[in-house]
C-alpha cells in the first residue's frame, strides 16, 4: 500500500490509501490517522478510489479511525468506495457506521 | 503436511504463510488462479478473495511466535467453484465459525464472520496435529 496525505484545512485531512489495505497496510493507516487527529486535523475524509482491497484488518484500523477522529470532537468518512469495499462493508454491516460519500467533497459537505 | 485434495496439476501452492507479507503472496496466487477459470464471475471471485485472505489473516495473526509453526496455502479450480486449503502446525483451535458480527465500533473480530458470509463453505477441521481450513466459493 501507498499512502498519501493532504492537509486542505488546519481541521481537515484526506488521507488515500492505494493497493491493498490488508494487515500489514493496516497498520500504518491506523497511525497516519491517529499522527493527523493529534496534528489537529480530526475531520478525515479517507479517499478508497484507489483502493483495491479492503480487509477486515484494514476495517479495522478505519474503526479505530473514526473513534479517534470522534473523540477530538472530529469524524471521519469514506469516498469514492468500489464494488470491493462496498461489499466488504455491506457484508460486515458496516455501511451503516462507515457512510461511504461518492467524492471527498461530498464527505466533508456531509453531517 | 496431509493436504486431503494435494497438489494435482493446476493447484497452487503457498509455504512458509506464517506472517503478513504472506497475504500479498496469497493474493498473487489468486489472480493467477483465475487464469485457469475464465468462466469465473467477477462476484465470485471477489468473494473467493474476501474468505481466502480472512482465513489466511487469521491463521499470521494468530501464528504461535518462534520457531517451528508452518503454514501452506493451496488454492484450486474444480467444475463451478474455487477452492482453498490452509493447513497449520499449530494448536488446535477453539473458534466458533457462527459466531455473530461484534459491537459497531470494535477494531476486531470480523474476520471470520466475513468470511463465512462471503464463502459458500468454510470448515475448520483437526486433521492429525494440524489445523485444516477450507474456503469454498462458487459461481
Amino acid at each position: 500500500m501507498n499512502l498519501e496525505r493532504e492537509l486542505p484545512s488546519p481541521t481537515t485531512a484526506v488521507l488515500r490509501p492505494r493497493g491493498r489495505l490488508t494487515m500489514g497496510a493496516a497498520t500504518t493507516l491506523k497511525t497516519a490517522i491517529d499522527g493527523t487527529v493529534a496534528d489537529g486535523h480530526h475531520l478525515l475524509v479517507i479517499d478508497l478510489g484507489e483502493t483495491e482491497f479492503l480487509d477486515s484488518s484494514g476495517l479495522g484500523a478505519l474503526v479505530g479511525g473514526l473513534r479517534v477522529a470522534r473523540a477530538a470532537g472530529g469524524d471521519l468518512r469514506l469516498a469514492r468506495v468500489g464494488t470491493q469495499v462496498r461489499t466488504v462493508l455491506e457484508l460486515t454491516t458496516m455501511d451503516r457506521v462507515l457512510t461511504p460519500y461518492v467524492t471527498v467533497d461530498d464527505a466533508f459537505a456531509a453531517g | 503436511m496431509p493436504s486431503p485434495r494435494g497438489d494435482t496439476p493446476g493447484v497452487l501452492r503457498i509455504e512458509g504463510c506464517v506472517a503478513p507479507e504472506c497475504l500479498d503472496h496469497v493474493q498473487d496466487a489468486i489472480v493467477r488462479l483465475w487464469e485457469g477459470a475464465p468462466q469465473a464471475t467477477d462476484e465470485a471471485r471477489m468473494m473467493f478473495e474476501i474468505a481466502v485472505v480472512e482465513v489466511v489473516g487469521n491463521v499470521v495473526e494468530h501464528a504461535p511466535k518462534g520457531r517451528g509453526f508452518e503454514a501452506t496455502v493451496r488454492l484450486g479450480v474444480e467444475g463451478d467453484a474455487a477452492w482453498a486449503e490452509i493447513l497449520d502446525t499449530g494448536p488446535a483451535l477453539d473458534i466458533d465459525l457462527d459466531a455473530g458480527l461484534p459491537e459497531d465500533l470494535a477494531e476486531s473480530g470480523r474476520g471470520l464472520a466475513l468470511a463465512r458470509r462471503a464463502a459458500h463453505e468454510l470448515t475448520l477441521d483437526r486433521v492429525g496435529d494440524h489445523n485444516l481450513w477450507t474456503v469454498l466459493r462458487r459461481w
